[in-house]
């Protein structure tokens, strides 16, 4: 029931939203649902963590369940959540008081409909992660992409068209492929000699259930092709900059911290299901996409002059590491995965800041932040070094246990791609947080001084990032 | 019955080479709601066959003809009016070379079919890995090499279109919560791409998504 | 099937005679459509009677096709109508392969036309000339993709065989293609014989020609010739795709012999309903619409090799 819960009451607060348009309450409505869902998650793991709380049958087969990896996944969604939240309700207005640099004849999204549509795209993410049913976890997934288009276009100009649509299509092609998949797994199941009941997982992965090998593998393509649209995997990857660069930052923040890691899931499920003998044959798939996912990041993000093209591109690049992780080392990855959506979810609020304070994207017209803004400068900073995953962060960690895993070669070709990310991403921060302030940018000291207002959620998500940092090392200690 | 799927695995097949060479939009979108009847009347003869029908299929059936033949293509016909687009000028790919290059995907799909024996085998008619596959490709084909974001859309409809053919051909259901999940998704995806086709009319002044390449690197 | 050569030497004189007649029937069911009274069913038979009475005026230019085209054309489409199974009683004449000197004959029959027309040195007639060949050039492809379905489906390559064969009733996707394949013979039936959505027969406009334009110097018994030629080559394919509907084992003989005969005149009735109600189509348009009907025959073909199993 608790798994229902959890789908419905953001569902239920977004159909309220639109009653709630005349007053000013509507960006209200986001703190209680977040807070709710988090307690919700946390104190059922926390008191009665042997009781399957999650479960929701119809007509005998589940339809939503949780085991330990959605549990989690859970968690972090509903985390990011509450953080985003907390955060956009003072980002909100002081974007719109301080918006006389857009254009003029563009407009911005009403909040109510902001409102509507992210308690939407969180419900679906819920959902997606819930579903115990393959045909249901393409539902999601195909409306987590309906829900978080129209945030995109909250400030209704060209650019933000452009990746709207591309998003929506691109993404669309992707689902539907990855439905094709599903079809054809299903239909490989079918043929076999011991088909499974029904698309549920359970059935799925019960024991005895085989797959015909050829069709179980044309449907994996297809499904990590559709699962890895979303998932931003290069080839499939174009849609991912442009989408993460022109939403608004708390969009951003969760596009990237929470709907890639919803379609890692999906992917994982499906390389759950794999019998042994193509096994092998989804690894490989899967190493190649990530390696190159991680090549064609890295090499984008040292040319890259737009800071929130760059962290779309490291997410790009987190997520290969993180289908490496899936192939190579499974241990390590939910701690990739959360430290990766915490440290990304602070650097989008981040940059959000910076682009309200600066009012530019622009890496080379940005400078001197840490005499205008010393406190956002200090976090974009550890946020830089943490993404990177230098030392302290979880994320050296789970990198150097990846290494150690790899085939040699696979391990010196990653090395030094990630030296390349670090290269390229510390010069672009350092490049933005050292120097003199452009001449220009005193005009826009109360922009400034409201950015600086808005680095609570990501002084929280660095301290966040520090604790986790400590704890992982404390597990390496134990592993080595 | 298998008569009948084959007339109307037959029929989505030619289907295609229309679609191919339509170049007036509402000539388009009628051979898209044309297509959504025939995957209705497919699903229908396919359960017949199988012999395995009861309400929730007939529901999910009759939902499903409602919204693909009638309820999509009305809602981009109203959205053509709107915008007031009648004809898919200057495609990429001139309409006769489209024709040659879907006849030439629908053989791949015959080929790949024919490489793949084991469909035949399990009780299916061996032409719905054919249609369906060269549906999927002309689907995409249409997205690759029209213009109009219009067009985009119905192609993206025709693509939808090709995937339910092999769902429904090779029998694989789903249960009524997934189907009625489909088509609500199917449903608000036309719905918000017609909005984005209002938005980028309005921004734009024209819905050639040609000039939508100003970011990327 | 039992064999009775009587109602295929029928089915030859009853074409032989009626042919004329279905022209007459086309323009009585177009004047049916708008409401008016139309010439009668026999008016083509009034015009050969009248044309064969005439002297025969030929151009001064003319360095002989002129002359002995229309005979050529008429004796190339008398020898194709013995290879067709009337009433679904193999030919006598029937060999194998004989399907592809039946397209050829066709073809010598548009070449006397042709040949004649250039010979006559207007500009008119060149045009109508060039036009004739280029869409004839992208009709063959369409037509052959027909006859390679038929073939495939039969497992013949003799003509008679091919059409009057029985569907084989194992394979459902045999009768998709049955349907698909006879559209598309009925539309190259359309375009051979310069009917309405390719060619307009009744203009007066010489630059919108094909057919018309080609004919425009004859005069007399050339004309009749001509003229005959024309109706016999349009029951001709009429016959062709009747036969490709009926099948072989439907019933005996003669009821066989009845269906066929209806079902030409009913072909000429569908004929006339399309022309009433249809617009010529555009010349640049013509092509693409040709490519299409070939890339249908081509699937209709893929359907019976899938069906029947590929020739393995």
């Amino acid at each position: 029931m608790l798994a229902l819960l959890m789908v419905l009451l953001p569902l239920l607060f977004a159909a309220a939203a639109p009653i709630l348009r005349k007053r000013p309450l509507a960006l209200y409505s986001l703190l209680p649902v977040a807070g709710l869902s988090l307690c919700l998650v946390l104190a059922a793991d926390l008191f009665c963590p042997e009781r399957d709380l999650f479960s929701l049958y119809l007509g005998g087969t589940p339809i939503l369940a949780a085991d330990a990896i959605s549990r989690f996944f859970l968690q972090l969604t509903a985390g990011l959540f509450l953080a985003v939240s907390v955060h956009a309700f003072f980002w909100l207005p002081a974007t719109r008081e301080h918006s006389s640099h857009r254009v003029p004849g563009t407009r911005t999204m009403h909040r109510y409909l902001f409102v509507l549509f992210l308690l939407a795209f969180v419900s679906m993410m819920n959902l997606s992660i819930l579903s115990a049913h393959f045909g249901l976890l393409w539902v999601a997934v195909e409306a987590t992409t309906l829900a978080s288009a129209p945030l995109i276009l909250y400030h209704c100009s060209e650019g933000s068209l452009e990746a709207m649509w591309k998003y929506l299509l691109l993404c669309s092609i992707g689902i539907g492929l990855a439905l094709f998949g599903i079809l054809l797994l299903a239909f490989a199941g079918k043929i076999s000699s011991c088909p499974p009941a029904s698309l549920g997982f359970a059935d799925l992965s019960a024991p005895g259930v085989s797959f015909h090998p050829v069709w179980f593998k044309i449907g994996f393509v297809f499904c990590l092709a559709g699962f890895g649209t979303k998932m931003g995997l290069v080839p499939f990857h174009s849609w991912l900059p442009d989408a993460h660069s022109e939403a608004p930052a708390p969009v951003s923040a969760l596009l990237s911290g929470a709907l890639l890691n919803c379609c890692l899931l999906a992917v994982m499920r499906t390389l759950r299901l794999a019998p042994a003998e193509v096994l092998p044959f989804c690894r490989t798939m899967l190493t190649i996409l990530g390696l190159l996912s991680v090549l064609v990041a890295a090499f984008l993000i040292i040319r890259q002059k737009d800071f929130k093209r760059m962290l779309a591109y490291s997410s790009i690049e987190h997520l290969g590491l993180c289908a490496l992780l899936l192939c190579y080392c499974q241990t390590a990855l939910t701690t990739h995965v959360i430290a990766h959506s915490v440290s990304k979810m602070m650097l989008f609020l981040l940059a959000g800041n910076i682009l309200l304070a600066y009012d530019t994207r622009s890496i080379s017209k940005v400078t001197g932040m840490f005499s205008t803004l010393p406190r956002t400068a200090c976090l974009w900073l550890i946020g830089l070094f943490a993404i990177c995953g230098t030392p302290p962060s979880p994320l050296f960690v789970t990198e150097y246990l990846l290494v150690t895993s790899l085939p040699p070669l696979l391990a010196i070709l990653l090395l030094v791609l990630l030296f390349i990310v670090f290269a390229g991403m510390a010069t672009a921060c350092l490049s933005m947080t050292m120097g003199t302030p452009a001449p220009g940018s005193h005009e826009r000291q109360a922009a400034q001084a409201a950015a600086e207002q808005l680095t609570i959620v990501p002084g929280a998500a660095a301290l966040g990032i520090l604790i986790l940092g400590y704890i992982t090392t404390l597990w390496m200690k134990q592993l080595l | 019955m298998n008569d009948l799927l084959s007339l109307l695995l037959g029929a989505l097949l030619v289907l295609n080479l229309l679609l191919a060479s339509a170049s007036r939009l509402r000539h388009c979108i009628k051979l898209v709601a044309i297509q959504g009847v025939l995957l209705g009347l497919l699903s229908l003869a396919c359960a017949q066959s199988s012999g395995g029908h009861n309400w929730q299929f007939l529901l999910v059936m009759i939902l499903s003809l409602l919204i693909k033949g009638g309820l999509l293509p009305y809602l981009l016909l109203y959205t053509m009016r709107r915008i007031s687009v009648r004809r898919e000028l200057e495609p990429v790919v001139g309409y006769s070379l489209s024709l040659v290059i879907i006849l030439a995907l629908t053989g791949g799909a015959f080929w790949l079919s024919s490489i793949t024996p084991t469909a035949v085998a399990h009780g299916a008619s061996p032409l719905v890995l054919p249609a369906a596959l060269s549906t999927i490709s002309t689907g995409l084909f249409l997205m690759v090499t029209r213009r109009k974001a219009i067009t985009q859309v119905i192609g993206f409809l025709v693509f939808e279109n090709g995937i339910s053919i092999f769902g429904t051909g090779m029998m694989i259901h789903n249960g009524l919560l997934v189907e009625l999940g489909l088509l609500l998704d199917i449903f608000a995806l036309v719905f918000i791409m017609g909005l984005a086709v209002f938005n980028i009319n309005r921004s734009f002044q024209h819905i050639d998504t040609h000039s939508l390449n100003a970011l990327g690197d | 099937m039992p064999q009775n050569p009587f109602f295929w030497w029928a089915g030859l004189i009853t074409a032989l005679l009626l042919a004329p007649l279905l022209p007459g029937v086309i323009n009585k069911t177009k004047a049916c459509f708008v409401g008016r009274q139309g010439p009668s069913l026999l008016q083509p038979y009034y015009n050969l009677h009248k044309l064969f009475r005439k002297d025969c005026i030929r151009s001064s230019t003319s360095c002989g096709p002129l002359a002995w085209a229309p005979g050529l054309e008429l004796s190339a489409l008398l020898l194709a109508l013995l290879f067709l199974p009337y009433a679904n009683q193999l030919s006598p004449f029937a060999f194998t392969g004989d399907a592809f000197l039946f397209a050829y004959l066709l073809g010598l029959g548009r070449f006397a036309l042709v040949i004649g027309a250039m010979d006559t040195g207007s500009s008119f007639e060149g045009m109508g000339a060039s036009r004739e060949v280029q869409f004839a050039a992208l009709t063959e492809g369409a037509f052959f993709a027909v006859i390679g379905f038929l073939a495939f489906a039969s497992r013949s390559l003799n003509l008679s065989e091919m059409l009057s064969c029985p569907l084989p009733a194992n394979v459902p996707t045999v009768i998709a293609a049955v349907i698909l394949a006879a559209g598309i013979a009925f539309i190259v039936m359309l375009v051979e014989n310069s009917r309405v959505p390719f060619d307009d027969p009744e203009t007066h406009l010489e630059l919108t020609m094909i057919h018309e334009a080609m004919i425009l110097d004859y005069s007399g018994p050339d004309l009749g010739f001509i003229l005959y030629s024309a109706a016999l080559k349009l029951w001709l394919m009429t016959a062709l795709v009747v036969l490709m509907l009926l099948p072989g084992d439907l019933a005996s003989a003669p009821v066989l012999f009845i269906l066929h005969l209806l079902g030409v005149l009913l072909g000429g009735i569908v004929i006339g309903a399309v022309e009433a109600v249809s617009a010529r189509f555009r010349f640049l348009k013509l092509p693409q619409f040709l490519l299409g009907a070939l890339c249908t025959a081509l699937i209709a073909l893929a359907l019976t090799v899938i069906g029947t199993g590929g020739g393995r």
